[in-house]
């Protein structure tokens, strides 16, 4: 009962003229990201991270993760229409999706991947509203130990993930964890990497550092190609038919269920979770050569997948202030700046933060199908916004962005140099996923650390003593030396280097 | 103009060949080596400054405990990057250009020369009129479209930019001498 009154209370929250503004201006927005290419879910996060600071902390996060699973929705658009993945969780769309619009059938190919992202993203918001509290209650009884070893487990789970070389991946956690620690001791106030400057004495600006790491280096890699864009802008038939719904009824309830426990892991999320429910559907399907030639369960499945995994991905952060990716470490990064430490104490402290974000999931998903069904056709005129037009536009909200956080130029120098660093990294095949969660769960874990060793009287065998802690590093471990045996099986050196 | 001198400098050095096997800066294979050296130096110096910070005092952990971890963390995964590298022969990826383009070089290096230049004359000439000049500037090495087309685009965006943060949201943006 008290789920169902306590959810009671979220809706009280979010059914505010205010927060049902921000919660619109999230989907809009997202829905407006998801549909162009070049630039991305966490690029947009980003550039509006500036504005939540002047509104407050439960409208901020509800907008926020309207972005989030509103890039999910419209990036299908762009992958129907003109086989480019409006974001990268919608790669796998584009196989048959676009195929399907070929034929004539990008309404029915739009018409599913709407219905089967509402329809997941519902389903997985009931799996948050009831296994957040759960999750609660046992991470109360987490302390600095507990906290160390699953951010630990985050970072193994992060690096087993990424798709390229596991070594350059540890780097970009050793990178952001570095660079988390510049500035002021958060324990004895010594000055670190500072050189004297004033403006390092705070730290890097963590606005700047990500602004410059994925909004700036996105916009300079996209420099380097020219869209050519072939849209399918007939759209007929957006509702789908009855053969349609049969075909894919099953690939919506598994993609929904697969990607919400995809999305609860950390370091996976909406991308693994597409790319696996892909593959699961087609090892499934009584006629896998279809895969790829247009077949309907390869758009229903892996959009439904995409869309749970963004509600569960929520649930460590919620529950124990973990973010599993980089959008949600920005989404931390969010409640930090305005004095909101995620956690197991979020629920107890913020109710209406925490309800409020669960209620917003279940209407945010009405105003996306309301956006993304009728209106189909307006976000199709974006896709004829020249990308010479766009990315001026991108820069200058980086700049001004950046600069609003502090009102220092400074911090627009920081954004450039780390733009141009994420530019270089992502040109020789360096994920920055796993940079970001270190950068952002950096202070979190030297606190941790710290406080486990001195409470302990410096005995490092505290963090394999105590139960739930050795547990996690032992998983953390094992996951190692699976990830370790499977390479050196398969041969693919190329994993490791 | 220093900054454009230093980007001709860089694209020229850039395009130099080095010896006759076909020695190239221009070159994914060589940009990782760049790369995994520069990691190394970097472990080595964060190493070195974190142990100047105190990596344990009488109660615990110092301030360089976790950055002296991170520095020897991304040493080490570089000195085994740069060993792999240098041990395997140059794949067809790696044999590739890292600019393939030399356009794609050329905007690049456009690009970040004008964020700079921008940087720099910010707190001059003020955010909007600043952001007019660069962006007209980025567009026109981007696409060379017609200069009444690149004005107006530049304007209209950096106008919309300007009244969304300063008129709604009421963030003081850079006024140059002009008093905007």
């Amino acid at each position: 009962m008290d789920i169902f009154h306590n959810l009671l209370l979220g809706f009280g929250v979010i059914l505010t003229p205010v927060n049902l503004f921000y919660c619109f201006i999230g989907c809009l927005v997202g829905t407006m990201v998801g549909v162009l290419p070049g630039i991305g879910p966490l690029a947009a996060l980003s550039l509006l991270l500036p504005v939540t600071f002047k509104i407050p902390a439960t409208a901020s996060i509800i907008m926020l993760s309207g972005i989030f699973y509103g890039a999910m929705y419209g990036g299908s658009t762009t992958s129907v229409l003109v086989n480019i993945p409006g974001e990268a969780a919608s790669v796998v769309t584009c196989f048959d999706g676009h195929q399907m619009a070929k034929q004539g059938r990008a309404g029915a190919a739009l018409g599913i991947a709407a219905m089967g992202s509402f329809i997941a993203g519902t389903l997985s918001t009931i799996g948050l509203n009831f296994f957040s509290p759960i999750l609660v209650v046992v991470a109360l009884k987490f302390g600095p130990t507990e906290f160390f070893s699953i951010m630990t487990l985050g970072f193994v789970v992060s690096v087993f993930m990424v798709g390229g070389s596991m070594l350059k991946a540890f780097l970009m956690i050793a990178l952001g964890l570095f660079v988390s620690t510049v500035g002021m001791d958060i324990i004895n106030g010594a000055e670190r990497f500072t050189f004297g400057s004033a403006n390092l004495a705070g730290g890097f600006d963590l606005v700047a550092v990500i602004m410059g790491m994925f909004g700036v280096s996105e916009v300079i890699l996209n420099m380097e190609e020219v869209f050519k864009r072939e849209i399918f802008a007939k759209i007929k038939g957006i509702f789908p038919t009855v053969r349609d719904w049969i075909a894919s009824a099953i690939p919506i309830l598994r993609g929904s269920v697969l990607g919400f426990f995809i999305g609860v892991l950390p370091g996976a999320g909406p991308v693994t979770a597409s790319f696996l429910s892909y593959a699961i559907e087609r090892r499934s399907s009584r006629h896998p050569e279809k895969f790829g030639t247009g077949a309907i369960e390869g758009v229903a499945g892996p959009e439904a997948a995409n869309n749970a995994a963004v509600a569960g991905s929520m649930i460590p952060l919620l529950s124990l202030g973990l973010p599993c990716n980089g959008v949600l470490a920005l989404m931390m990064g969010a409640l930090i700046i305005h004095g909101v430490q995620p956690g197991p104490t979020l629920m107890a402290q913020h109710p209406d933060i925490f309800w409020g974000v669960i209620a917003s999931l279940y209407i945010g998903n009405v105003m996306l199908l309301i956006l993304n069904l009728p209106l189909i056709s307006i976000w199709v005129q974006f896709l004829r916004i020249p990308y010479w037009a766009l990315f001026p536009i991108i820069l200058l909200l980086c700049v001004v962005g950046t600069y609003s956080a502090n009102l220092n130029i400074f911090d627009v120098w920081v954004m450039i140099g780390f733009g141009v660093l994420g530019y270089l990294l992502r040109k020789r095949n360096y994920e920055l996923g796993p940079f970001i969660l270190a950068l952002v769960l950096g202070p979190l874990l030297e606190q941790s650390l710290r406080q486990a060793l001195i409470m302990s009287h410096q005995n490092p065998m505290v963090f394999l003593a105590r139960p739930i802690s050795g547990s996690l590093l032992g998983i953390s471990f094992l996951l190692l030396v699976f990830f370790f045996i499977s390479v050196w099986r398969k041969g693919e050196k190329a994993r490791i280097f | 103009m220093y900054t454009a001198l230093l980007l001709g400098l860089v694209s020229n050095f850039w395009s130099i060949r080095g010896n006759h096997n076909g020695f190239t800066v221009n070159n994914n294979k060589v940009v990782d080596q760049i790369f995994n050296i520069f990691w190394v130096l970097l472990g080595i110096g964060i190493c070195i400054q974190s142990i100047r910070l105190q990596l344990w005092n009488p109660s615990g952990p110092g301030s360089g405990f976790i950055p002296f971890l991170t520095g020897l963390l991304i040493g080490i995964i570089g000195f085994l990057l740069f060993l792999s590298e240098w041990s395997k022969g140059s794949n067809q990826e790696e044999a590739r250009k890292f600019w393939e383009n030399p356009i794609a070089m050329k905007r690049v290096l456009y690009l970040v020369g004008s964020l700079c230049i921008m940087a720099f004359l910010i707190p001059k000439l003020g955010f909007l009129l600043t952001s007019v000049l660069i962006t007209i500037l980025m567009i026109r090495v981007v696409e060379p479209k017609k200069w009444i087309t690149v004005i107006l685009t530049s304007i209209v965006s950096c106008l919309l930019i300007y009244f969304l943060f300063r008129s709604l949201m009421q963030i003081r943006l850079p006024k140059g001498f002009l008093g905007f």
